[in-house]
């Protein structure tokens, strides 16, 4: 059901780069472990998210702002590729807490109203979608 | 059904009570047999811990085996709540739990433990004596206890905590170890509430580095702590103390038998003995153990379970759970900081609110830093998306604290436990719990935490999001058959014999009829020690 399309689209999206094909199987054998469930409004964003990937922050931020949302099995898949992408060497770097230069803020300061922004117009867009 | 040997005395259960208990009995040289679920996993130890925290995620392209685990279990749900905390090294905690130990409930999430060591090999180390007026509301004696806890104290190894909260945490009894050095955020976090100290404890706050089951000086085959930031993940060097430490020592002694995989099942006694049946977890066969008495250590939920299965009345019993939050608190001048890379993983400052200056009734913070799990912990917990919530958590960690709070539980409002029999488990049977605060009950805990969160504002430590996890969630659970100085059913004898028994003992908090806000485990290995002590003595009666 979750298909290597969507585990690479949501890799990029989680890292801004592509992971590695076995980065990407090994996220596809912890689905098959742990099965999240799935809801049909989950089930649809998965396929949204395969065609046009680049609504995968919007859909994201909008099940962040509220507690079933964020709960949801759609989440759920999304924290298990973090994970599988935190806990390898080549990526560590972009999970361990580091410190930030001074030209470096604005990485946080877009992260910052980034994040505010997808949410905002991701809740517009899943009731759309 | 085969009967086996007739020992001495049974003890039931392995966690910190019984761990305790065994010892002081197998000291006394009689001879005792211990029967335990006993699950353990030891799968994760092959892996090298002996480097820093950070070293090894930058290094190690095997981790995700043992911080995500084989099954990748260590990744939660986000809609389970209990268990989620867990490290895949620490799940075989809940192995067989929802077989043997099932409940039904629609506001309470216990956790409860048939592993080698109990609930103690995932305690969090935080070892708190109980003040004497704590003591006699849980129907506890002062002067034994205190002597037991210098026992305990002597026996594990506590280090020091620093002298504002020495009342609440040690009293007269003298920990060892020596001071725990906190981590870079929290060395500051003491700092500044050193220089506040005066206005801060006229509220009834207080704060200092935690009394922690921990060693700092190597003792025998345990090493000390090597602040490599392991702790959540494994034993290695044997520096936190585990009861399984004990009872693998044990195991050493001519006099000491255990038996895992048996599920304690039935308790009886006649005026010749005691009386044990067991369920074999591995071939569902029933196994009996004769002895001249028991003591049960199964924990507060484990014991009534046993008691209400064997008994002929099945009533309701009465509960006490601490209410527990915890709050993510950020601090503002460490964002950006340089961090300390070797640190410990436990509670690096404890905090107390007691708000009638008398020591009875305060409330308790654990204050943790975030780094040593990893941010998949967290990640989902804010209102950002994933991919920004990564980048500004790697900029926010550092100046993170969680705050664990626990509050006192008196059970004004009655809870209840109540056993039903159910063919769909192994055990034959499950608990219903019922369990809801009061609105008043509730009301005051709110008011005690405002008070905490203000502290920790004029501490430059603000709260940013609180999290209750639910009833049960503390994971201390206490007063099932509070003491009594009659003898009836389902109580406890202030001995820690059960009313009716002449032969069976408790050993775990279920008599307690007081659960005070600080840790529990140091106060169950005490009691335990004494009931073992009253066993002893009575010995000579059987």
């Amino acid at each position: 059901m979750i298909s290597y399309k969507f585990a690479a689209h949501i890799g990029y999206y989680l890292v801004e780069e592509s992971i590695s094909p076995s980065l990407i199987v090994r996220y596809l054998d912890a689905v098959r472990y742990l099965k999240p469930v799935l809801s049909e409004k989950d089930l649809r964003w998965i396929v949204i998210s395969e065609t046009h990937p680049f609504l995968i922050p919007f859909i994201d931020g909008a099940l962040a702002l509220n507690k079933n949302g964020a709960k949801s099995g759609y989440r759920h898949l999304l924290l298990i590729m973090s994970a599988i992408i935190e806990a390898t060497p080549e990526y560590a770097d972009k999970f361990l807490p580091r410190q930030y230069s001074i030209s470096e803020w604005l990485v946080l300061i877009k992260a910052g109203f980034r994040g505010v922004f997808c949410g905002l117009i991701g809740k517009i867009i899943i009731r759309i979608v | 059904m085969e009967a086996v040997d007739i020992f001495d005395v049974i003890v039931i259960g392995s966690g910190p009570s019984g761990a305790q208990c065994a010892q002081t009995l197998t000291e006394s040289g009689l001879k005792v047999l211990m029967l335990d679920g006993g699950n353990f996993n030891n799968k994760y130890e092959k892996f090298d811990y002996s480097r820093p925290f950070t070293e090894i995620r930058g290094a190690d392209p095997a981790q995700y085996q043992y911080l995500l685990g084989e099954f990748f279990e260590g990744i939660p749900d986000p809609k389970l709540k209990t268990g989620a905390q867990l490290t895949p090294a620490r799940k075989y905690i809940l192995q067989d739990v929802a077989d043997y130990l099932s409940y039904d409930s629609e506001n309470f999430l216990p956790m409860e433990s048939l592993a080698y060591g109990g609930l103690g090999s995932g305690w969090g180390l935080g070892s708190c004596v109980f003040s004497d007026g704590e003591l006699v509301r849980c129907g506890l004696n002062p002067h034994k206890m205190k002597r037991a806890y210098q026992k305990i104290a002597d026996r594990i190894g506590i280090t020091q905590a620093d002298e504002d909260i020495v009342p609440f945490v040690a009293g007269d009894t003298k920990f060892n170890q020596g001071f725990v050095q906190p981590d870079t955020n929290h060395y500051y976090l003491w700092q500044k509430y050193l220089k506040k100290r005066r206005q801060l404890n006229k509220g009834g706050i207080y704060m200092g580095r935690p009394a922690l089951a921990l060693l700092l000086q190597d003792r025998g085959d345990r090493h000390r702590e090597d602040y490599n930031e392991w702790g959540f993940y494994s034993d290695l060097g044997m520096a936190a103390y585990r009861p399984w430490i004990t009872i693998n020592e044990l195991k050493k002694e001519p006099n000491f038998k255990y038996v895992g995989r048996a599920f304690a099942h039935i308790v009886s006694e006649d005026d010749r003995g005691a009386e044990v049946s067991c369920i074999n977890m591995d071939t569902n066969d029933t196994q009996v153990y004769k002895s001249k008495g028991i003591i049960l250590c199964a924990g507060t939920l484990g014991t009534a379970r046993l008691l209400l299965r064997s008994g002929d009345l099945k009533p309701r019993l009465p509960l006490l759970c601490n209410p527990y939050s915890y709050v993510t608190c950020l601090q503002p001048a460490l964002l950006n900081s340089k961090q300390n890379e070797h640190r410990h993983s436990f509670a690096q400052l404890s905090l107390f609110y007691d708000p009638d200056l008398l020591n009875n009734q305060a409330s308790m913070g654990s204050l943790y830093s975030y780094r040593s799990l990893m941010l998949l912990r967290t990640i989902g917990e804010t209102t950002l998306n994933f991919r920004d919530s990564r980048i500004l958590l790697q900029f926010l960690v550092p100046a993170l604290t969680i705050a664990g709070i626990h509050h006192p539980d008196v059970g004004k409002s009655f809870r209840y436990i109540e056993w039903l029999k159910d063919g769909h488990t192994k055990s034959g049977d499950r608990l219903h719990i019922d369990f809801k605060f009061t609105t008043e009950e509730d009301l005051e805990n709110s008011a005690r935490e405002k008070k905490i969160f203000k502290a920790l504002r004029l501490l430059s430590c603000y709260p940013l999001k609180r999290i209750n996890p639910g009833n049960g969630a503390s994971i201390h659970y206490a007063g099932t058959l509070p003491f009594s100085e009659k003898e009836m059913s389902y109580r406890l004898r202030q001995d820690g014999r059960v009313g009716g028994y002449k032969r069976i003992y408790v050993g775990d908090g279920s008599g307690f009829a007081y659960l005070p806000a600080k840790g529990l485990t140091l106060s169950l290995m005490a009691n335990a020690h004494l009931v073992a002590e009253t066993f002893i003595t009575n010995y000579g009666n059987y």
